[in-house]
């Protein structure tokens, strides 16, 4: 341990983490102006439900490998949990970022959710009118509902060829109402970011708390608490994904729809840890606690993730495509239609072919450059795929200044804290008794 | 058997403590000796370096035979379901239409394709595994030793094998002597 009293694993007062911060805020000052001065309203509610929920990812896969690491006790991980802790404890500032957003949609600002919205809003229209007639009516009931409708008619008719389509159509999201309805979504949507800040908030404290009392004790809390923590964050994950994500195709539905959403958030945690813990390395911060062992094993795991991605999404696509059914495919044509096409394909070779190539062998993992050209690779396919959940539902593909500009603001806002965040703690749990197991990591394979 | 005779097999050296065996394990690697081996009661961190081992050449296996899985699905099902060529005269494929998919539709095949591929990847790896380590092996020289039986128990073993190029009675044991073991014994075994 004579690394360790060299080496008190802090940023320090200069150099370049501990001025990190300011990248960033920079980037999201600009970034919000852009994308303020350039969007229209419309693309703007889409814009910003993509850097919020990319963000998020960030911060949502930080909390499952925190929790799954206490609920395991893993020591292979404890010198660089520290990392994504940091990156986890910004949940509040997700919170703070998605109530503008809430409360926009709530109270009819943000129109993306517009579908859903109307039909719960106008549910009795579905009543009073006969199921096949109704069709027809649809977008003419609607047409007088309210300022959104002349888009909301021309959506309707783009993708409901026959009156007996519209009205299916119709009655799917008539039935969804006891939960597709304005108030219990804004509701939903604020117990998801409170669960979210508990369990960050309190992991992070009770570590930080641990840095100076040492008390092994906060780990057998943790470890106790991480399970029932799990559970409520696999809930809440999946329900956020549709609630926010799915639900912008009001009447499309799939069950494995969170998995995909949590595997991605998996990859791009893990993908973000070896990328702030190479840069820790490489200046020396944090001396040998994070060294090529722990990169291999974090890499390991990035690339089980991105195979686990391409699985569950490839289970959704082609259960699917082989039932042919319309109101399934829909999420699908949106996809692949009016230039996304590309994009799906890039996210088949970018986020899978890619990575499992090159990041197969032993010496790929442990060659330390090239894991860090493959880590921004992957964060940058997982942006996209996030992008290709959200934006075919504005349009076709088309990048917009706004849409960048909202990622970075939120991205950029998030990252500012957790670089902050990062230059006032220990760079590794120092009070955490498996620590000096994890120090003496070793890949015998 | 009238004219059995006895034949050097392998030395074996009893270390009493992991430090001792390691740097004994350091003089040997570095003697060159390629057919030789370390023998403790449980895993010990830093012998594949101190013992020079090679990285393992399983993941090579895998990886061609999971490759040549998935190859082999890909042309079976093009083959069979798609195409109505006929190759090398060994008859035509079949094209099915199934559930109004196109015969050549690639999704449908992926499951086969990614589960062939770890089939093959599966075996390949432990009975290359096997292979590697020369298994099943029904019974080798070093079990001739008594003292042996404490690897499982608290000592620590190098073994030395005759079959080395570098081995020589005199010259090993000098070297193994060197690394200061508790005993050290010549193991012979039978010949017909």
């Amino acid at each position: 341990m004579t690394e360790a009293n060299k080496n008190d694993y802090r940023v320090g007062d200069d150099g370049f983490w501990s001025r990190a911060w300011v990248a960033p805020l920079v980037l999201a000052i600009a970034g919000g102006l852009v994308a303020v001065l350039t969007a229209d309203a419309d693309r703007l509610g889409y814009a910003y439900l993509f850097g919020l929920f990319t963000t998020a990812t960030f911060m949502l896969g930080g909390i499952f490998l925190v929790l799954v690491q206490f609920l395991t006790a893993s020591y292979w991980g404890v010198s660089s949990r520290r990392i994504v802790e940091v990156v986890m404890s910004g949940a509040p500032v997700v919170a703070l970022l998605a109530l503008p957003f809430i409360g926009g949609v709530a109270l009819g600002k943000i129109n993306i959710y517009d579908e859903w919205q109307s039909v719960a809003a106008h549910g009795d229209h579905v009543d009073a009118h006969g199921t096949v007639e109704l069709g027809a009516s649809v977008a003419q009931a609607q047409g007088h509902a309210g300022d959104h409708d002349g888009d909301e008619a021309a959506h309707e008719e783009e993708h409901s060829h026959t009156p007996q389509e519209a009205a299916l159509h119709h009655e799917i999201l008539s039935k969804k109402t006891a939960y597709l309805n304005t108030n219990g979504w804004a509701a939903r949507g604020i117990g998801y970011l409170i669960v979210w800040c508990l369990i960050a908030l309190a992991y992070f404290g009770w570590s930080r708390r641990q840095d100076d009392d040492r008390d092994p004790r906060h780990t057998m809390r943790m470890q106790r608490l991480a399970a029932p923590g799990l559970i409520l964050f696999a809930c809440t994950l999946t329900f956020a994904a549709f609630d926010w994500l799915m639900s912008l195709e009001a009447a499309w539905f799939s069950t494995i729809f969170g998995v995909i959403i949590f595997a991605g958030s998996a990859v791009a945690i893990l993908a973000l840890t070896i990328l702030i813990g190479l840069s820790l390395y490489k200046r020396g911060l944090v001396g040998d606690a994070i060294n090529v062992e722990h990169f291999h094993d974090l890499s390991r795991l990035m690339f089980g993730f991105a195979c686990f991605w391409t699985y569950v999404h490839f289970s959704q696509w082609m259960l699917i495509w082989y039932a042919g059914i319309p109101e399934e495919a829909t999420w699908f044509h949106r996809r692949w239609e009016g230039g996304w096409q590309f994009v799906a394909y890039l996210l088949l070779f970018g986020h899978f072919v890619a990575p499992f190539i090159l990041l197969m062998s032993r010496v790929q993992k442990r060659a330390l450059p090239w894991l860090q050209v493959m880590c921004f690779w992957v964060i940058l396919m997982h942006i996209v795929d996030i992008y290709w959940f959200i934006m075919p539902q504005a349009g076709g593909f088309h990048v917009q200044l706004a849409d960048i500009g909202a990622l970075l603001f939120v991205g950029g806002t998030f990252f500012a804290y957790v670089f902050w965040q990062l230059g006032r703690v220990p760079l590794v749990p120092v009070g955490d008794p498996r620590l000096q197991r994890s120090l003496h990591l070793h890949q015998i394979y | 058997m009238a004219n059995q005779t006895k034949q050097p097999a392998l030395y074996l050296a009893e270390y009493g403590t992991p430090n001792t065996i390691a740097k004994a394990a350091m003089k040997v690697r570095d003697a060159g000796y390629q057919k030789w081996d370390c023998h403790t009661p449980y895993a010990m961190h830093g012998m594949d370096e101190a013992m020079g081992l090679k990285p393992t050449r399983i993941g090579v296996i895998s990886f061609i035979f999971g490759m040549l899985g998935l190859a082999t699905a890909v042309f079976m099902m093009q083959y069979t379901n798609a195409f109505s060529f006929n190759l090398l005269n060994i008859g035509a494929g079949y094209p099915l239409v199934v559930g109004g998919k196109p015969p050549g539709a690639f999704p449908p095949m992926v499951p086969i394709i990614f589960e062939l591929g770890i089939l093959l990847c599966g075996l390949a790896t432990l009975f290359g595994l096997l292979y590697i380590i020369k298994l099943p092996m029904h019974n080798h020289p070093i079990f001739e030793s008594e003292r042996f039986e404490a690897a499982s128990d608290d000592r620590f073993f190098i073994s030395i094998e005759a079959g080395d190029q570098k081995f020589d009675l005199e010259r090993t044991k000098a070297l193994l002597e060197a690394t200061d073991p508790i005993s050290l014994e010549l193991i012979e075994e039978e010949v017909q």
